[in-house]
């Protein structure tokens, strides 16, 4: 098989669905996530994993928690990420944190067959394998001694699958259950120094691959060669898993599902790409000189730099946002870190901006056929945004 | 709008038919997907309509056998109904499937496919969206197991994408590449040659332990290198999983390769309609055993002897020793019997079969073989 050769050009007249506005942003989920899997080398290095560790006991402590129970699925991983600095490759990943006992983690469905890479990448140094899940859980508890009592829990609702959720609660029935997902994700959103460091570095990382990609569009005029080229890029140079979202005829942005040669006048490329388990994103849109679509660009340009100027602590996103807005130009603000956070979002605690935020300002153009897409990294700092290269370690400059 | 004619309309026939037997009172077949995909799962949306969701998605089929899908998020409304023209599109979660099921009158009448993936917060939404009646879950991927002419053309077709890519494999594979970069490399030649989602697991060691993901060790001559091939279009995965040497392998090591190629061709001979799954591992370890390696037939020196693809159907699932689930002709999976040895640690050899009545036919064509690629070269 080849790739299909298309007749019409992808710069073609809008399909018959009408232009939506893009309120969130939703990326293409793959099967497994085939870039570089380990997280922790020198940058990130094991004093990490102490200082998160303290972090979640004194959580326990002030709420009262016997223990902390965080489960994330290979989908969404950031939660066990965080702590163990291992993602399950598939199916569910479990860390039960007892204070004064240390983690024991259980590390997704590869199981026993993953175990020395497991051990070889994590920090947590107490790995459980199969049987795991809930029972194991209760065991785990119960060999600390740990029986009864305020159980903090994250990740029940909305990480694992409902019928795994119900033994959960059937098994740990003699807790009480307090869910923490809240209380942990505002702890991965305060970024250190060497996290921001891990930013800039993937901020710039996705700079130059949408250069490279705008390299081949002004070569081959193929916008999904040139999207190729970014998902190509990312990869080779170490990032774990890269989204793409690509703008298409009709003011819509699609997943880049599979290549064609079908030739545009315009590339718009949306990429989000983690490293080391950080997430950022860019987006850049490529246009012909003097044309409309470069008027259009042109306009989103100022429409978004005019929204980061207004990143400062205290300040509401969806304000800023909503402020941004245009009659056919939708302005996002999002949260980067451990995951890509649509702001606002109450839950997570990210209901107003805080200095040290690594947020990205993105903004979509749907007047014309093709949407164009920009978007802006910056640091929320005291007295206003910052780049973000000014906060980190070893940045571009 | 109805599904009147073509291959949607034939699954939406296949799907009634299943689940007026299953569930006779259902009035409405709710298929619902996450949005998470799994290469060994079945994406109930993906199925009927072959549209791989981006989202939360549902695919409504009334009565009389439309189909109405909803589609999250809104802005992918014009992919969706790109890619199901026979379909009505809707932007939309769990409150305007309800109010599709009100209006239709089949609110809690609702069978529920895809209830086995959703989580907690998914499966309360669409609960009080729709009251389900019944979870079809079961029924309907024994629907879905069944690959037609032209799905298993364009499996055999994706299947000559992983053996075209295990030319880049073995070129890339050199002293100097860390094995993210192979990874690279090899998902850039099958996104190239019209690959969709990639599935792929490589790793390196003079003496691997096991397989995982990709890291940044870097390959050294004398390696042994191991990589699951899994490329997909339009929503269907194939596996090839492959051994290559750097430099020249050891004679233990052709031999333990040897080995488990013959365990692979004896399990896919034992692929017939109707044999139980649990049958073809006792077959396929017998080889194993007989070899001198009985006592590695286990975990944690392997895992299964292969397992489902999606996403259609995660059916048969593993290929454990404990499945007593029956092959039917037609039926798409991966077997391998990858696993360790003591001699030469752990080494990979599988293909995508496709049962019919005489055992599994390799999608590739035939069997891969342990490769050894040249230093320098």
């Amino acid at each position: 098989m080849t790739a299909p050769r298309a007749a019409t050009e992808w710069n073609a007249p809008a399909t018959r669905t009408p232009s939506v506005p893009i309120t969130a942003v939703t990326t293409m989920t793959p099967a497994i996530r085939t870039g570089r899997s380990c997280f922790d080398r020198s940058r990130l290095p094991r004093d990490e994993y102490a200082r998160r560790m303290r972090q979640v006991e004194t959580l326990a402590r002030a709420e009262d928690l016997a223990a902390v129970v965080v489960v994330a699925n290979a989908a969404t991983p950031a939660p066990v990420v965080h702590l163990a600095n291992l993602a399950p490759t598939a199916g569910d990943a479990t860390i039960v944190v007892v204070p004064g006992a240390g983690a024991v983690l259980m590390a997704g469905r590869g199981g026993q067959r993953e175990e020395p890479y497991q051990r070889d990448v994590t920090w947590i140094p107490t790995l459980l394998q199969r049987p795991f899940g809930p029972e194991s859980v209760r065991q785990v508890l119960a060999g600390r001694g740990v029986l009864s009592g305020r159980l903090g829990i994250a990740g029940l609702e909305d990480q694992v699958a409902v019928r795994v959720r119900d033994r959960f609660v059937e098994e740990l029935r003699d807790y009480e259950m307090v869910p923490v997902d809240r209380a942990l994700a505002a702890l991965r959103r305060c970024l250190s120094v060497r996290e921001r460091s891990v930013l800039g570095e993937l901020d710039a990382m996705l700079q130059d691959a949408l250069e490279e990609g705008a390299v081949v569009f002004r070569e081959a005029g193929v916008p999904a060669l040139a999207a190729l080229m970014v998902e190509d890029e990312l990869y080779a140079r170490g990032c774990r898993d890269v989204r793409l979202l690509v703008g298409w005829p009709g003011g819509s942005v699609r997943p880049l599902e599979a290549v064609d040669d079908r030739p545009g006048t315009q590339f718009a490329c949306y990429a989000a790409a983690e490293l080391l388990g950080y997430w950022a994103e860019r987006a850049a849109t490529v246009v012909g000189a003097g044309t409309r679509a470069a008027e259009q660009r042109c306009r989103l340009v100022g429409v978004v730099d005019d929204a980061v100027m207004q990143l400062r602590p205290g300040a509401d996103p969806e304000a800023v946002a909503r402020a941004a807005r245009e009659d056919e130009v939708d302005v996002l603000v999002r949260g980067l870190g451990t995951e890509l956070v649509d702001l606002p979002r109450p839950e997570s605690g990210w209901t107003e901006l805080r200095p040290g935020d690594v947020v990205s300002v993105l903004g979509v153009e749907r007047s014309g056929g093709v949407p164009a897409l920009e978007s802006r990294t910056a640091v929320v700092g005291a007295g206003g945004p910052a780049h973000l290269d000014e906060l980190v370690i070893g940045g571009r400059g | 709008m109805t599904a009147a004619e073509g291959p949607l309309a034939c699954r939406v026939r296949a799907l009634l038919e299943a689940v007026g037997a299953a569930a006779p009172s259902a009035a409405a077949i709710v298929c619902y997907s996450s949005g998470r995909h799994s290469l060994t799962e079945a994406d109930p949306v993906w199925w009927l309509t072959r549209l791989r969701p981006l989202g939360p998605t549902a695919a409504a089929v009334g009565p009389d056998g439309e189909v109405t899908l909803f589609v999250e998020p809104a802005y992918d409304v014009p992919r969706a109904a790109d890619r199901v023209p026979a379909a009505e599109v809707r932007a939309g979660g769990p409150d305007a499937l309800g109010e599709w099921a009100r209006r239709r009158g089949v609110f809690g009448r609702v069978a529920l496919w895809g209830r086995h993936k959703l989580d907690g917060r998914s499966a309360a939404a669409l609960d009080a969206a729709l009251d389900v009646q019944v979870v079809v879950d079961e029924a309907c991927e024994q629907v879905s197991r069944r690959r037609d002419g032209a799905d298993v053309a364009r499996l055999e077709a994706v299947t000559r994408l992983a053996t075209e890519a295990e030319g880049a494999f073995r070129a890339a594979a050199r002293p100097g590449v860390a094995e993210y970069e192979l990874a690279a490399a090899v998902r850039a030649q099958l996104r190239r040659s019209g690959s969709g989602d990639v599935f792929l697991l490589v790793s390196s060691s003079q003496h691997n332990l096991a397989l995982h993901p990709p890291t940044d060790r870097v390959l050294a001559e004398g390696d042994v290198v191991l990589c699951e091939l899994s490329p997909s279009a339009d929503g269907m995965y194939t596996q090839l999983c492959r051994t290559v040497v750097v430099g020249e392998a050891p004679p233990q090591l052709r031999d333990d390769h040897a080995l488990l190629t013959a365990s692979l061709v004896a399990g896919a001979a034992a692929c017939r309609d109707g044999a139980v799954v649990g049958e073809v591992v006792a077959v396929m370890d017998r080889v194993i055993t007989d070899g001198g390696y009985g006592d590695f037939c286990r975990p944690p020196h392997m895992r299964a002897r292969g397992h489902g693809l999606g996403l259609a159907s995660s059916l048969p699932g593993d290929v454990t020793a404990d499945n007593e689930r029956r092959l039917v002709a037609g039926d798409v999976f991966v077997l391998h019997p990858n696993q360790y040895l003591p001699s030469s640690g752990y080494l990979l050899c599988g293909e995508t079969l496709i049962v019919t009545g005489d055992g599994g036919r390799p999608l590739s064509g035939g069997f891969g073989s342990l490769v050894e690629v040249g230093i320098g070269s």
